[in-house]
């Protein structure tokens, strides 16, 4: 008889252990969409906390996945703030009017270039694309002068990307931008030829590195996180940048944004001016993201090549059209 | 004065009746027997008087209270029957001693003394009362069962087939053993069994129910000697059964004449014989003659199969008889029936077709 | 007993006073609000179906057409078919060679081997993965997907390929043997024929986790409509595609329970005539006692050395770094609460049918039933769609809940709770129950104190079962979990999504640990099963 009592009590302790996050909502403190490395938006997370004593409840997935996510919730979407890798995620949430306009001074950490004109979400780091190749395979006069040069037939399952991620297709909406759909078209085609699927930029850049492939279009900080961490994944791996304002020398924005529907509007905005601060953006200088600062003036980490070097294309992020860029790639048969 | 009462029963499973009109009184402090083959509605019966299953229709009384009112009735735990079944349904996680107080009030002062006591009266040593019911045999596992249900002093006991689990000889036992407890408490006790002799040596009353009715009811010698129709009359027991022309007192057989209760009505009927009431007898020139063709041993009978000499279309009858000296095969007897033979309603017999 | 009938009419004596008696209308025992509560349930199992349909019908034929005719599509389904055909067949063989060896030969050790053979359930399928493609990192597609996926689910198949061969009754062998059969023909034309039920059933097991993995196969790099359908969602959270390819995925689940009921068919393998079975004879393995030793330890090796050890390395490599406690016991704490939350919920919801399929089978009870089956063999992905878009669109209290988490757990692993509950339903006889009411308890305390208790066991397992289901629950997780959720298989899926292995070790340790002592209980029950 004394079975009844005992099912609830450990039912209780149950979802007790489960209610820490359910208050954290509750509380009037911020959720955070994170479309960002966990780390790294961990580790912003954390010091902001630290300093303003406002907590913070996230919920990763990836760009696209949330900004749909974002989309369908519409008005009753539990997010405050959402941060992405790529740009492309957050002109679809623009697009869909969600976000609440930033404040000139959280803008005015950020210079116009890493910006819309819109003002309505932010840039808060910036990664470069390039070329991961196999050292002891080839030497620099191999390598690619374009990322349009990968179409050619002779490259054919000797390189490798992660079409499924939002890395990958962030790259494919430069090329969009900036080759017009007949070239972009073809390129996927061929794309779907010859090159060798991976899920993940990270196993990709393994992949070139235990050399099942020659190369990797990836970004570069996998291969500066690795190095710093073990080394293990990336030890035969060089990166070639295509500088020269080549689609392959694409600079992507990772975003933030803070939401219309967000009942903790205040706190948001804090966070993402927080994140575009000296001390936010310090962190992607110190720490192991490898991602460049694009706020208040702060260096990128020394190992990396200044990205003022990069000669990247000159592309208004709003530009970006993933919605058309996942059409072709379904349509190629890459997704 | 009826005890337990039970009026124009009914229960369906769908389609199916298994029980039908169903009228039965039992006397306090009697013992009955509901006996019938397998599907026959007995244990459905039983269930219902237990509060275990519900009734289409119909009322159960017991000691004037009713039970059951059509689709209205008292709850199984409020009704003070107590049930031993088939396998004794023993609580395999309780001790015996749980099991035995499992009706018991927890703060009776004399619990211990009650269990101790029912132990006595079922012969059962104290030293089992730790253990569990797998430790026991199937006979003690009944007698537990048996305790267990006395314990709450029941008003009316039902035994739901609860020897023929056991072997024979410790069936008989059992059965002798329990009868006994019941009659020595003045509990009225309800047999339900498919073995015919055991109805018929349990009760002071046999019920005999076929397709979900009641189709005869009275003392085993009355039931025995005396069924309603040819399948109760086979039901109960090795039977001859001989087409005969009913005159007067005498029934004219292709085996001869025997005498018949001197109410019968003249005409063609079915007459009845069992084979306590039939001898061999020396051959007679003035009676049919038989022919043994075939004598089958099997310890306290023989099993005979006989041809009429007189008419070889006749087909051959079997008969199991008790003696030393069976003439051996091939030997021609005769037959010598003791008492009057039974005439069968031929009604009845169509009707169960 | 002759001294004790003194004292029996003694005991007749004073009766406990009884209440007056009433008469009450009677509900047919429980049976109506029982069979109401299992057609519910029913009805919320056929949700993911109807989801599925209405998806397909929203979209339109065009849609379905422009999105499912495709050369991709066929590719994923090339990869299904292929993987189906290659690992279910080596999974029976590999099986049915390690049951013969723990169950019919004298090789020595054999509860060890048994063990052995077992125990990788208890590691999750992508820690199988990421054993393999730390152990192997050229690993990948077809090659590697058979190879992880036969060692990983072998155990599905060798747990009633062996619990049958037990119960296999010798005496038909003896009987071939004394017609003249030598003992692999008696092998194939006796024991085989008798396996057949048991290696069906495992072998559907086997096939439905094929087609609803997702960690395993993304890890290995190998496409299947699951790894898709997850990348479609994360392109573009619950778009016509993802959905669409859900109900490819869900027509691929019913052809392989319709192939299955094909094979099986309705006979029935029992021996016939009574007497007791006797106890099988081990085969004497003699000379090839070195080959079935060599059989196992490489299995061994291969299924648990790989996994094991690949943990092991990186958490030396990664030393106390890479142990966050506060992290971890928050992940386990969660694991923990969701797997026993998820487990106590689906026991009781599955409790209705279980009840009818015991106590009251009917031709409604067999599709009451039938639902309950059909929504376990659906993948996680399948579900947790479903259930994003109806709580998006229509039911949005219930979005991002754990209310909407714990239904798909429940959803998906119901199978596994009906029949747990129902086999342990099966061990207390309604007489036991009617033998409670007769001597006074009203039928919910007879229920309580006699039913409920001796199925207790039986509860337990089939709530562990749920629980070490839900312990290594990845998709739907991932898809429904409430803001902040972080499971034990969350994190390690984060962290090797980054490559980050170590990190990702003690997560990977910590569902091990917590899926051993579950899966070491559901062996000994299989042990204790009865052997007629």
């Amino acid at each position: 008889m004394m079975m009844i009592p005992r099912i609830a009590a450990l039912s209780l302790l149950a979802f007790s252990l489960l209610s820490p996050q359910a208050q954290a909502q509750e509380t009037g403190s911020l959720v955070v969409y994170n479309a960002q490395h966990e780390n790294l938006a961990r580790e912003w997370a954390q010091k902001f906390t630290a300093e303003t004593g406002i907590r913070i409840t996230m919920r990763q997935g990836a760009d696209l996945e949330m900004a749909n996510q974002i989309l369908s919730e519409g008005e009753a979407s539990p997010a405050d703030v959402f941060l992405t890798e790529n740009s492309p995620g957050m002109v679809l949430v623009d697009k869909a009017g969600l976000f609440e306009p930033l404040a000139k001074d959280t803008l005015a950490n950020v210079p116009d270039t890493f910006r819309p004109s819109s003002g309505n979400w932010i840039g808060i780091a910036a990664r470069s694309t390039v070329f991961a190749y196999d050292k002891t395979k080839l030497t620099e006069a191999d390598l690619p002068k374009s990322v349009m040069d990968l179409a050619d037939p002779a490259w054919n399952n000797r390189w490798a990307a992660s079409a499924g991620g939002a890395d990958f297709q962030a790259i494919v909406g430069a090329i969009l931008a900036l080759k017009g759909e007949e070239q972009t078209k073809s390129w996927l085609e061929a794309m779907k030829e010859g090159a060798k699927p991976y899920r993940g930029n990270s196993a990709a850049m393994k992949g070139v590195n235990i050399g099942e492939v020659e190369g990797a279009l990836i970004y570069h900080y996998y291969y500066f996180g690795d190095q710093a961490r073990t080394g293990e994944n990336s030890g035969n791996v060089a990166l070639h940048y295509f500088r020269n304002e080549d689609p392959g020398a694409f600079v992507s924005i990772s975003g933030a944004g803070t939401l219309a529907s967000s009942k903790n509007k205040a706190q948001a905005e804090r966070f993402v001016q927080w994140i575009t601060s000296k001390a936010g953006q310090a962190v992607l200088r110190e720490g192991k993201s490898f991602e460049y600062p694009v706020g208040s003036q702060e260096a990128a980490n020394p190992a990396l090549v200044p990205l003022a070097d990069l000669q990247a294309p000159k592309l208004d992020p709003d530009k970006l059209d993933s919605q058309k860029v996942t059409d072709m790639m379904t349509d190629a048969g890459l997704l | 004065m009826s005890f337990l009462t039970v009026r124009a029963l009914s229960k369906h499973y769908g389609p199916v009746a298994a029980l039908d009109d169903v009228s039965l009184d039992v006397r306090q402090g009697s013992r009955t027997a509901i006996v019938g083959p397998s599907g026959s509605g007995k244990s459905t019966l039983l269930r219902i008087i237990a509060g275990f299953e519900a009734a289409d229709a119909g009322t159960v009384e017991l000691d004037n209270a009713t039970l059951v009112d059509g689709a209205n009735a008292v709850p199984a735990h409020l009704r003070g029957i107590g049930i031993v079944s088939q396998d004794g349904a023993l609580f395999p996680h309780l001790s015996i001693a749980d099991n035995i107080a499992f009706g018991l009030d927890r703060r009776s002062p004399d619990r211990k003394k009650r269990i101790a006591d029912l132990m006595a009266l079922i012969g059962l040593d104290l030293a089992m009362l730790e253990r569990r019911p797998h430790q026991l045999s199937g006979g003690q596992q009944q007698r537990v069962a048996l305790a267990r249900a006395l314990a709450r002093q029941p008003r009316l006991m039902l035994l739901d087939e609860p020897f023929s689990a056991l072997d024979t000889g410790l069936r008989e036992q059992m059965r002798q053993a329990v009868t006994q407890i019941l009659g020595d408490a003045g509990i009225t006790a309800v047999l339900v069994t498919h073995d015919q002799a055991e109805a018929l040596s349990f009760a002071d009353q046999v019920a005999l129910m076929r397709g979900g009715r009641l189709v005869q009811r009275g003392t085993p010698r009355d039931v025995y000697f005396h069924p309603a129709d040819r399948e109760t009359a086979l039901f109960l027991g090795d039977a001859l059964i001989l087409p005969a022309k009913l005159d007067g007192g005498t029934a004219s057989t292709p085996l001869g004449c025997f005498p018949v209760a001197k109410h019968e009505p003249s005409g063609m009927a079915q007459i009845l014989l069992r084979p306590e009431q039939i001898q061999l007898v020396p051959p007679d020139s003035g009676q049919p003659q038989l022919e043994i063709l075939h004598a089958a041993f099997s310890g306290a009978n023989w099993t005979l199969q006989l041809r009429l000499i007189d008419q070889p279309n006749h087909p051959p009858l079997h008969l199991r008889i008790s003696g030393v000296d069976i003439p051996s095969t091939g030997s021609h007897v005769g037959l010598a029936v003791k008492g009057v033979a039974h005439v069968l309603e031929e009604a009845e017999m169509s009707q169960q077709q | 007993m002759t001294q004790a009938q003194l004292s029996a009419a003694s005991l007749l004596g004073d009766r406990v006073g009884r209440a007056p008696l009433s008469l009450r209308p009677q509900r047919r025992g429980l049976l109506s609000p029982v069979v109401l509560a299992a057609a519910v349930v029913s009805l919320i199992s056929l949700v993911p179906l109807g989801f599925v349909l209405w998806v397909a019908l929203d979209a339109g034929w065009d849609t379905v057409v422009r999105l499912v005719f495709r050369p991709r599509v066929g590719e994923f389904l090339v990869n299904t078919l292929l993987l189906e055909l290659l690992a279910v067949p080596l999974c029976i063989a590999l099986a049915v060679t390690l049951a013969w060896i723990t169950e019919r030969s004298d090789l020595p050790g054999i509860p060890l081997w048994r063990a052995v053979a077992v125990a990788p359930l208890a590691i999750p399928a992508f820690v199988h993965s990421y054993g393999w493609i730390s152990a192997a990192p050229s690993l990948h597609g077809l090659p590697g997907a058979v190879l992880v996926s036969v060692l990983a689910y072998s155990p599905f198949l060798y747990l009633p390929v062996a619990a049958q061969l037990r119960r296999l009754d010798p005496g038909l062998e003896n009987a071939a043997a004394s017609l003249g059969k030598t003992p692999p023909a008696v092998f194939a034309l006796v024991v085989l024929p008798q396996l057949r039920l048991a290696i069906c059933g495992g072998a559907l097991l086997v096939g439905l986790h094929l087609l609803a993995e997702y960690g395993l196969f993304a890890m290995i790099r190998f496409d299947t409509f699951a790894t898709a359908i997850v990348d479609q969602f994360q392109s573009s959270y619950n778009s016509p595609v993802a959905n669409l390819l859900g109900g490819v995925l869900v027509l691929c689940c019913i052809a392989l329970l319709a192939l299955e009921a094909l094979i099986r068919g309705s006979e029935r393998y029992a021996r016939v005539g009574s007497g007791a079975a006797q106890i099988a004879s081990r085969h004497h393995l003699g000379r090839a006692m070195p080959i079935a030793l060599a059989t196992v330890i490489l299995f061994a090796a291969l299924a648990l050395g790989v996994p094991l050890i690949t943990v092991a390395r990186w958490l030396w490599s990664g030393g106390w770094a890479v142990w966050p406690l506060e992290e971890i016991s928050a992940a386990f704490g969660q694991t923990l609460a969701l797997a026993f939350g998820g487990g106590i919920l689906a026991a009781l919801v599955a409790a209705p049918a279980a009840w009818l399929s015991v106590r009251a089978p009917s031709r409604l009870q067999r599709l009451i039933e039938a639902c309950h089956f059909y929504v376990g063999s659906l993948p996680g992905v399948v579900v947790a769609l479903a259930l994003v878009t109806i709580t998006v669109r229509i039911a949005l209290p219930l979005y991002q809940t754990y209310a909407t988490l714990i239904i798909a757990y429940v959803l998906l692993f119901l199978p596994r709770a009906v029949t747990a509950l129902r086999a342990s339903l099966a061990q207390a006889p309604v007489e036991l129950e009617w033998a409670a009411m007769a001597l006074g308890r009203p039928p919910l305390q007879a229920i309580w104190q006699v039913t409920v208790r001796l199925a207790a066991p039986g509860i337990a397992a089939g709530i562990a079962l749920v629980a070490l289901g839900i312990t290594n629950e990845l998709t739907a997780t991932l898809m429904l979990s409430p803001n902040g959720t972080r499971t034990l298989a969350t994190q390690f899926w984060i962290k090797t999504s980054e490559l980050d292995y170590a990190a990702a070790a003690p997560y990977a340790l910590m569902m091990i640990v917590l899926s051993l002592p579950l899966s070491l209980l559901l062996y000994t029950r299989a042990e204790k099963a009865p052997t007629r």
